[in-house]
């Protein structure tokens, strides 16, 4: 692409990058939050593949889990709410030379943004989209999510949450060109780390759905074992 | 030029290389030019190309010479180093001039080869010298004692790992008298590609012993596999060299064995004399290397060890039964509960 | 053979014809040549019929043969009407003339109709002259069905009083003589019609032909190309008039193009890389000629799920690089609002394309409307200043692309282009454009970011910052739609929420400094100045100049920039004793049951006007889905002066 061919032939360099290049502000998030894992797994991730922190972009949309790109030092947006693959998309068009992650929680990915969700997913473009699924909406304080388990009392559902919870896994892989569809779990460190790997290794749209508890509102709805 | 029509047949197929290597140079040129105009004084032709670039919708409703004044970010620049900006424009434009000259070297008989395609590699590399200093000017980073040498021949020890991943091809035209390979290993990296034409008598397996596991290597007496060398991801080097010489290709991404990549087309024997200050041993020794490195499947070996980390195939079974129940999509749970009546 | 039916006499003034060899070097008839300056003619067909090829092609024709044309599409709303419905009416208007033409003028002169119905609805649109000609197919007539003989008597019946001068035309018959179908050979038979009575060169008609059928097989070539010669002779034996609009000359090479691939064709000259968009009506045509195109170029148009994804694409491909644009149309707009904020406030630079139609909601897709205007100012939660501009012709439609990326890459800011359906539709010559490789984007600037610069580093006094885009070493940074400072840190407190405010709205008034007070088209001075903005301005100005050879002190403004608004207004607008601005929006006619001068609700640029300057300006504005004619604004311009004596 001859229109970085300075970036191209100046930016070389024998950077090695540590954990703390990585590192942007202090994570803000609950004590005990799943995002501190799932940032640490990922710090690790930049830092075993050596990506250079000026050629990778962080896109994330509106909630708890869309802090992220604030924690890391690398490029980030933090843009609207559940809008984040289509400004992704848009990023990796005009420079697929970049890597680009997406960040996003339940609410996100599966309500507000469910059509980006499922249009990128059939576009394929080169992304690592990570959902960081809570199961709860943390930053509003708690209401019904699509993936809330049912029964789940909430501010919005009192009573419990009315309807089974929706399946981020299986509507992923009824989308046809769905290319890389895992799920795994913020507190199950060494699958954490090997599905982001997996993830970032394969050519195409990764969806990783990361299970994770919110350490406010998640009352023991996730088994622990 | 020189006039051997294999040279011609060999840059046409090296177009796409040295094409990438041009499009390097021509995106470099633009944006250096680009920097001259930024820190050019001469506000009236800044004024004039704000005034174009706002294009004809704008005329007569913008002020230009405003918006100049308003926006020109004037590059902090000695006025020292201006020349130095002058000279690094000059050198790249120089570069595109020459144009497929550049990727040519014909090596004087009785001179070194390798001193020849260092120079060849030198004189194109004085694009990358350029591109740096120019760089090193936007940044304000220029130090006349410390990169003036930038802007002349920028050796080929000097290239970063980048630039030598864009390295400019070579056609070299050589006496196969002249055939002292040995030197030539130190340019085989990043993406550099070497074509040899040999003129005159040739030792039969010069290129042997260049083959190492991630270089294509190539004998051919025409055009055949110089493709490959072209589009090769990593380095490349070939000799055409005339009839009666081994015949063979190493292509790397045939397999993980030797005898896998190897490919060999014609053996032929060994000379009985020496040849240009190459003894007849020695080439005796190139040929056993090749049939070496050609030969069959040797015994395989234990199977890899398993990594260490990874945990045992049990734990794996039992977390994966996990994460399916918790997408509803293990086989023991029906997939959707009923919704409460 | 030329019939007259009988519910027709009293109507026809044809001559009964003198039958004669059908052959176009000798017509059988003798004929009068009418010499004009401008002369608009009409083809109206069921859809389907081909109408809007025909007279593309006869436009096309014109225009190379040097005639000033404007040409308006007569569009149904639905893809499948109903054959022989009013409703159904497809086709095209074409205004041609001497010199240039501006607008779609007042009334049509002539019309070719497939059948009565499509004339009815021409008719009753009042989109007809008195004295039109129309050349009417025939064999509605004496059809086999009982109520198709008794709508065409009926439809005779009600255009009897005007005074149309209606030939009726064997089409279908000529045509069978040629093609089976006849519905696929009659556009053609009235194209050669066509030419024979504006005395086209055939050349170029098989020429045009040839390439507006250049997918299709030789074979459909030389059919059109007969069925053309069939008409041609049947005029030239039957028809007793010809007319002839000398061109003025003109060396300047020309090119002839539609709004909207103005825009698409400016896109590529400016060097904007990805277009992003959903299809709408009428803005979707810009995609399909970058479809057809744009990758040559480096370029990539992305059809995205929907109105909303687009403009997030087309902000992503912004940050990371190259201004990239988005086009839309209203209801687009709407849907776009959301991310428009974020662009805003993020400072990406952005460029987006509305393509005006009828509102509000999805109101008349495939008409026009100057309805967007206060959308594209204002429609935003929170402060959210942009740029809005309006190209006012084809040419500048291609012209305005560069600017627009200019604008946005330097203000850091989106920039809104208003067009409309008249433009996107309309076709026009002009001058063909002198690229310059300098409107071309610059590749973007990937160096190190030298220390302790910022992502937002505002100049004070102008809120000018340089992006820093992904790739620049050393500038790592997350863009946010948050609150937050210079470093682009997320903070809340009341100082920098308020100086991002300040530092974003001070571009605008930047850009406004740098702008050049409009000036007045007709006088500097007078009685009435009507101002104007967008597509209206060849009409308008074609009325000032009607107005003033009729003793009328009014000039006219034609304003391009909304936001910022043109400089030094209120010194203009005092130089006149009242002024006025002409839209197609709606506003309350004063009068109106309970309006008042204080509730009234008006046109949208008086609206801005008013506000901005003080100064008490009118509006005449009216939304009848199709362009202003220059007769009715004259009128207005007649209504809207000041009375005599009036300070």
């Amino acid at each position: 692409m001859s229109s970085c061919s300075l970036h191209v032939l100046t930016n070389d360099d024998d950077r090695t990058f540590t954990l703390s290049d990585y590192e942007g502000a202090r994570a803000r998030w609950c004590p005990g939050c799943g995002d501190h894992s799932v940032l640490a797994a990922v710090e690790k991730l930049l830092s075993a593949e050596q990506l250079k922190p000026e050629d990778t972009v962080f896109v994330s949309g509106i909630g708890c889990s869309s802090r992220f790109p604030h924690y890391l030092k690398t490029y980030g947006f933090h843009g609207v709410h559940g809008r984040a693959l289509p400004v992704a998309l848009g990023i990796k068009l005009h420079r697929p030379e970049l890597a680009v992650f997406v960040v996003m929680g339940d609410g996100d990915c599966t309500s507000i943004g469910a059509g980006h969700w499922v249009h990128t997913l059939r576009y394929n473009p080169d992304l690592v989209v990570l959902m960081l699924d809570n199961g709860i909406y943390g930053l509003t304080k708690n209401q019904t999510s699509p993936t809330t388990p049912q029964g789940v009392p909430s501010n919005t559902q009192p009573q419990g949450t009315i309807l089974p919870p929706l399946n981020p896994i299986s509507l992923a892989l009824g989308v046809s060109n769905a290319s890389f569809v895992a799920q795994t779990a913020e507190f199950v460190p060494a699958h954490l780390y090997a599905t982001l790997r997996a993830a970032f290794h394969h050519r195409g749209l990764s969806f990783v759905r990361i299970l994770q508890r919110c350490p406010v509102f998640t009352r023991g709805s996730l088994p622990r074992r | 030029m020189p006039s051997d029509p294999r040279v011609h047949l060999a840059l046409e197929r090296l177009a796409p290389p040295i094409a990438d290597f041009r499009s390097i140079v021509v995106g470099a040129l633009a944006q250096a030019e680009g920097f001259v105009a930024s820190v050019d004084p001469d506000d009236e032709t800044r004024v004039a190309t704000a005034r174009a670039a706002l294009g004809p919708f704008a005329e007569g409703r913008i002020d230009a010479r405003a918006l100049v004044a308003l926006t020109a970010e004037r590059a902090a620049i000695p006025a020292a180093y201006r020349d130095r900006l002058d000279r690094a424009v000059a050198v790249l434009r120089d570069v595109l001039e020459r144009g497929v000259a550049l990727h040519v070297v014909d090596v004087p008989s009785g001179t070194s080869l390798v001193a020849a395609v260092e120079g060849g590699l030198a004189r194109a590399g004085r694009a990358f010298g350029a591109v740096l200093a120019v760089e090193l000017m936007k940044g304000g980073r220029y130090r006349g004692e410390e990169h003036d040498g930038l802007l002349d021949q920028l050796a080929f020890r000097s290239w970063t790992r980048v630039e030598r991943r864009f390295a400019p091809p070579l056609v070299v035209l050589v006496d196969g008298t002249d055939l002292h390979i040995g030197g030539l290993a130190d340019f085989l990296d990043g993406r550099e590609k070497i074509v040899l034409v040999v003129r005159g008598a040739c030792p039969p397996a010069p290129l042997a012993r260049l083959i190492t596991p991630r270089t294509l290597v190539l004998q051919t007496v025409d055009d055949a596999g110089l493709e490959q060398v072209a589009n090769s991801a990593d380095t490349a080097v070939a000799a055409m060299v005339p009839d009666g010489c081994a015949l063979f290709l190493h292509d790397p991404g045939l397999g993980r064995e030797a005898w896998q990549r190897m490919s060999i087309w014609n053996m032929p024997r060994a000379p009985r004399q020496s040849l240009g200050g190459m003894s007849v041993w020695q080439m005796e020794e190139d040929l056993r290397h090749l049939s070496a490195l050609a030969a069959g499947p040797v015994a395989a070996g234990e199977s890899t060890p398993r990594a260490g980390g990874a945990p045992a195939p049990g734990a794996v079974d039992a977390l994966s039964r996990w994460l399916l129940e918790q997408s509803s999509l293990s086989p023991e749970e029906p997939p959707m509960r009923e919704a409460r009546s | 053979m030329l019939r007259v039916h009988p519910a027709m006499r009293g109507i026809v003034t044809v001559a009964n014809h003198v039958a004669g060899p059908a052959d176009a070097a000798s017509p059988g008839r003798p004929h009068t040549v009418h010499r004009m300056r401008e002369h608009t003619v009409e083809v109206v067909s069921d859809s389907g019929e081909g109408a809007q090829k025909c007279s593309q092609i006869f436009g096309a024709v014109s225009a190379k043969m040097g005639n000033g044309v404007w040409t308006v599409e007569i569009i149904p709303a639905e893809i499948q009407p109903p054959a022989r419905a009013p409703e159904g009416a497809s086709g095209n208007r074409i205004r041609l003339g001497a010199g240039q033409v501006t607008n779609w003028g007042d009334d049509t002169n002539l019309v070719v109709a497939f059948n009565e119905q499509v004339l009815l609805a021409r008719h009753r649109a009042g989109a007809l002259a008195r004295d039109a000609t129309i050349l009417l197919e025939d064999k509605w007539a004496t059809d086999d069905d009982a109520d198709i003989r008794d709508a065409w008597l009926q439809a005779m019946r009600e255009i009897a009083d005007v005074g149309y001068r209606v030939v009726t035309v064997p089409m279908e018959e000529r045509c069978l003589t040629l093609v089976d179908d006849a519905r696929k050979g009659k556009n053609m038979f009235a194209l050669g019609m066509l030419a024979f009575i504006y005395q086209r060169n055939l050349d170029l008609v098989f020429e045009q032909i040839a390439h507006t059928f250049r997918k299709k097989s030789d074979a459909v070539y030389a059919r059109n190309v007969d069925l053309v010669r069939l008409g041609y002779d049947w005029a030239g034996a039957h028809l007793d008039f010809r007319i002839e609009i000398t061109p003025e000359p003109n060396d300047r090479p020309m090119v002839v193009m539609n709004g909207n691939e103005a825009i698409g064709m400016g896109a590529i000259a400016s060097g904007m890389e990805l277009c992003a968009m959903y299809p709408i009506t009428p803005a979707t045509s810009v995609s399909h000629y970058l479809s057809e195109v744009f990758e040559r170029f480096g370029g990539v148009v992305h059809q995205a799920e929907d109105e909303i994804a687009a403009a997030g694409v087309a902000i992503g491909a912004s940050y990371a690089g190259k201004v990239a644009f988005t086009i839309t149309s209203g209801p687009g707009l709407a849907l776009k609002t959301e991310f428009l904020g974020l662009a805003v406030m993020t400072e990406v630079p952005l460029v987006v394309v509305n393509v005006q139609r009828g509102g509000p909601s999805t109101g008349l897709p495939t008409k026009v409307e100057q309805s967007d205007l206060l959308a594209a100012l204002f429609a935003q939660p929170g402060d959210a200043p942009r740029v809005v501009i309006a190209p006012a012709t084809i040419e500048e439609c291609f012209h305005v692309m560069t600017t627009a990326r200019r604008i946005a890459e330097a203000f850091r800011a989106v920039v809104i282009v208003l067009s409309d359906a008249n433009l996107a539709t309309g076709v026009q010559p002009f001058p063909r454009p002198e690229v310059d490789t300098r409107w071309h984007a610059e590749p973007a600037d990937l160096s190190a970011v030298l220390a302790g610069r910022k992502p937002y580093g505002w100049d004070e006094s102008t809120g000018l910052s340089r992006r820093i885009v992904p790739g620049q070493r050393g500038g790592m940074h997350t863009v946010t739609g948050l609150s937050h400072d210079e470093g682009s840190k997320v903070a809340y407190s009341a100082g920098v929420h308020g100086r991002g405010m300040a530092m974003r709205s001070r571009k605008i008034a930047v850009l406004s400094s740098l702008l050049t007070p409009p000036t007045p088209y007709g006088a500097e001075e007078g009685d009435l100045l009507i101002v104007g903005w967008g597509s209206t301005k060849g009409a308008i100005e074609e009325a000032v100049d009607r107005a003033r050879a009729a003793g009328l002190s009014v000039a006219s403004l034609h304003l391009r920039f909304l936001s910022p608004m043109e400089p030094g207004l209120t010194a203009i607008f005092q130089r006149f004793r009242r002024v006025a601005t002409v839209e197609i929006n709606y506003s309350d006619t004063m009068g109106d049951p309970y309006v008042t001068e204080e509730n009234r609700r008006r046109g949208q640029l008086s609206w801005l006007l008013r506000a901005q300057t003080l100064v008490d300006v009118d509006c005449w504005t009216r939304v009848p889905g199709e362009p202003l004619r220059p007769g009715a604004i004259v009128q207005a311009m007649h209504d809207l002066m000041p009375p005599r004596g009036d300070a």
